[in-house]
């Protein structure tokens, strides 16, 4: 694992509800799994939901599409179980699956969205707003809720692989160079994509910052 | 300091980021418009709203249910087209080992023309084997319906 994305994962799990977990512990849940302990495994998935979601939650901005996508995270995870080897950790697995994921499934609402534009006349409510985030508001105050709502419409307006960079930049810290290695793309595309998101959300964003 | 030396948009972008190159830097240590320009953009973003996305402290548990109930039931799937073969093949092995049931001949009681065909029938071709085909027969008894005799 990198150092950047090492130091991520670290401090999520700090901040979340497990024990961080050595290489070497995580090397024997992974035999102990492969023996057939199914509890194992389930210390393993507890070991690293709230990190996965949490990643999930901000990239796609729905916790109950977060806890969804985790879920299908994990399930490929079992799958993949016998492919882990030790030169890579599980925390870096999910951490790249989970933003590909997550990229495929903002693809699919885009294309489900344009199909209910398609579908509806020129009057009819924007479906963006109509949607109301179901989790609870992040912030208490009116400003921060209505600060959320322009954000997560802006971020609508990107492509699902510019929210994705801009997400993993901006929120997650992670550098492009990490970026580019998770999505596999070149660092240049990485930067491009980076400022169009932040030029989009810059123009979106202009009178609330005035405001 | 000349605008065309200046930052691009994107460059600031990445020195935002801390992700610029070392020798714009110096440009920027040293152009008024670009520093401006870099204050403007790091108030923006910095004035983003910064998502609360912590699951809270029982998501593990939840999520270990959901993901354990996911795998039993991919597991008695898995095991579907094993138990659907099995079934298949004892079927199989049933019919092929069981007795043929005999077909039900009904008799028949032709017309008196019928019979007289079927009797100058076998007077002509008395040997022809064929004849004991069920399947042949009725069609025969079909036939002497059909012409009313």
């Amino acid at each position: 694992m990198s150092t950047a994305t090492a130091a991520i994962v670290d401090s999520l799990l700090e901040s979340g509800y497990s024990q961080k977990m050595t290489a070497a512990e995580e090397q024997q849940l992974l035999e102990r799994i492969r023996a057939g302990d199914d509890s194992g495994f389930e210390q393993l998935v507890r070991e690293h939901t709230g990190k996965v979601i949490g990643l999930a939650w901000r990239l796609l901005g729905s916790r109950e599409e977060a806890e969804d996508l985790a879920q299908e995270a994990f399930l490929r995870l079992h799958r993949s179980l016998d492919g882990f080897r030790g030169d890579s950790r599980i925390s870096t697995w999910l951490y790249r699956t989970t933003t590909r994921l997550a990229i495929d499934h903002l693809r699919r609402e885009r294309i489900k969205r344009r199909l209910f534009f398609f579908r509806q006349d020129n009057d009819a409510p924007d479906p963006v707003e109509l949607a109301g985030d179901p989790r609870p508001d992040p912030g208490s105050t009116f400003q921060s809720q209505e600060a959320m709502r322009l954000l997560r419409k802006s971020l609508g307006k990107l492509s699902p692989r510019q929210q994705v960079i801009f997400t993993l930049r901006h929120y997650e810290g992670l550098p492009l160079k990490e970026i580019a290695e998770h999505l596999e793309l070149e660092t240049g595309t990485v930067k491009a994509h980076l400022h169009r998101a932040v030029t989009q959300l810059r123009q979106d964003l202009a009178d609330y910052h005035e405001g | 300091m000349n605008s065309k030396d200046c930052l691009s948009e994107q460059e600031l972008t990445l020195h935002y980021y801390g992700e610029h190159d070392d020798s714009r830097g110096r440009h920027l240590a040293d152009c008024q418009r670009c520093t401006q320009r870099l204050t403007t953009l790091t108030a923006q973003l910095d004035q983003l709203p910064k998502p609360d996305c912590t699951p809270d402290a029982l998501a593990g548990v939840r999520m270990a249910a959901r993901v354990r109930e996911q795998l039993t039931t991919r597991r008695r799937r898995k095991w579907l087209p094993v138990f659907g073969a099995g079934a298949v093949a004892a079927i199989a092995l049933v019919l092929t080992f069981s007795p043929a049931p005999q077909p039900e001949i009904q008799q028949v009681t032709l017309p008196s023309a019928a019979a007289a065909t079927l009797t100058g029938l076998e007077e002509d071709m008395p040997d022809i084997e064929f004849l004991d085909d069920i399947e042949l027969l009725k069609e025969l008894d079909l036939l002497a319906q059909i012409e009313g005799v």
